[in-house]
Formats: C-alpha cells, structure tokens, sequence
C-alpha cells in the first residue's frame, strides 16, 4: 500500500509522517561541524513538537559525515529515547558505518547499510 | 632505504567552519595524485575534517585564527598531512586523545574526533601547549 506522507521541505533535511505514524528525517549533503547545527534545529523542533515514538534517520542522501555527524545523531538518540521513542538509521554509507561501529554506537539502535545502487560517490 | 618526498603542498586559511569542506576537499584533491581507492579516500577527507574542526572548535574557541594544512606525499605510496593551529592548545593530550572524551557538556559531540583519525591512519601524533597551539600530524599508506 502506498503511504499517503506531507513531506516537508528544509534544505538540508526534510520530514514526513507515514500513515502508520512513522517519522522519518531525510537527510542530504555533507553532515559536518559547519552543517548540522542548522539540521539539528529542524530536528528538534520536530521532535519536541510531535514526540514521534517510532522514528527513522534516512542517510542515503548524505554524501560525508564525520563525529560532528555521529554527535548530531547521538544527541537525537538521547532525545527520542529520552521520550520512550525509538530511532533507526537507514542509507548509512560504508564511511559512515566504520565511524558507528568505532563508536559502539551501531549497539545502540537498528543501523542499515545503504544498498549499491543508492550508493553517493564524491 | 629512506623513502623520498615527491610532492607537498601548503595552504593557510581562516578558522571558519566553513573552511571545514574546503580544507578535506583540497587534501583530497591533492592526495589523488597517488591514486588511492574509495575507502583511502574517504579515510583521508574524513581525518583532514577532524583535525581542521578541532582547531577551529577547541583551538580557536569561535575566534578568528590561523590554520596550516600541510601534506607531504612519497614515493613509498605514503602520505603525512599535518594540521596546525596558534589557538588555546590542550592541557592533557593523553586525556583528549581518549575516546569518548569530550569538553563538550551539551551531549553534541561524540568525543570521537582522535580516535576516528587514529583509526583511519597509520600513525597519529599530537603536540600540544596551552597558549601556544597544537599540531596534529598523520600518516597514511596507501595500498
């Protein structure tokens, strides 16, 4: 069945709801120092606004993440968490996968790799 | 025998995290010349990404200040960037080289910075005094 969604637009990230109530965040570009204090803002806005309790991180659209992207996820972690909600990732890149695991933070919540042909090269 | 440098490049810019990109994106550029692969590649943007930011977030604090990239390539397929700043410096190395560590109290930061360049090089090293600046520097051998 088609998930009827208002997706809605802010840059670098964009927001729907499915009809069975799942959040989902999509995210694009380059998750940096520089960039994710913008994202962040969108982020929480939403999350303090609606406290979704099944929420989805959509990484397939990210081209470069670093910690400064790994501490943009782990503080939204905290907060959905922090409600009794919960957070996957999806679209995570091989890069990016490397820093989760270094991290220990692929034991905290669901991580799915991004699939080769959804693959960004830079 | 001692291996030979074949090529190096210098570039200074300001602290500002916009400078972020520009700086990965210029070693990259660089660093092509010894034809790494997809994951060499992505190692060297994303340890060039760290050093720059901590410089500009913990050296330099949100004040305007000076960074120095350097990269220096071989002929053994080896490669040595080195990241330095004139900002605050670190009073313990060995504490902030921990991972998980981190100055930063709004549970933002990961504290991984050190332990992702450690990880996706072959050698790190840190000088560092307070007041003076620090100087990251990294090598990486490329296959």
């Amino acid at each position: 069945m088609e998930e009827k969604e208002t997706v809605l637009n802010y840059g670098r990230v964009s927001y729907a709801v499915g009809e069975d109530g799942e959040a989902r965040f999509l995210l694009n570009g380059e998750l940096d120092h520089h960039s994710v204090k913008e994202i962040r803002e969108v982020m929480d806005g939403k999350l303090t606004d609606y406290r979704p309790m099944s929420v989805t991180f959509d990484l397939s659209g990210v081209s470069f993440t670093d910690s400064a992207g790994l501490g943009l996820i782990l503080g939204r972690y905290t907060k959905i968490s922090g409600y009794g909600g919960a957070l996957r990732l999806v679209g995570v890149s091989e890069e990016f996968m490397k820093i989760l695991k270094l991290s220990g933070a692929d034991r905290l919540f669901p991580v799915e790799a991004r699939s080769e042909k959804r693959r960004i090269r830079v | 025998m001692k291996r030979k440098a074949i090529n190096e490049m210098k570039m200074i810019f300001l602290s500002d995290s916009k400078n972020e990109s520009f700086a990965r994106s210029a070693v990259t550029a660089f660093a092509a010349q010894l034809d790494p692969d997809m994951e060499e590649l992505a190692d060297i943007r994303t340890t060039v990404s760290e050093a720059v930011t901590n410089s500009i977030l913990h050296g330099y604090r949100g004040t305007s200040g000076k960074i120095t990239v350097e990269v220096k390539l071989f002929d053994d397929r080896s490669l040595r960037i080195r990241v330095s700043d004139r900002g605050c410096g670190i009073e313990d190395v060995e504490q902030a080289m921990q991972p998980l560590f981190t100055t930063d109290k709004s549970g933002e930061r990961g504290g991984m910075g050190f332990a992702i360049m450690k990880s996706f090089s072959d050698s790190l090293s840190v000088k560092s005094k307070p007041g003076v600046g620090t100087v990251v520097t990294v090598t990486k051998r490329l296959k």
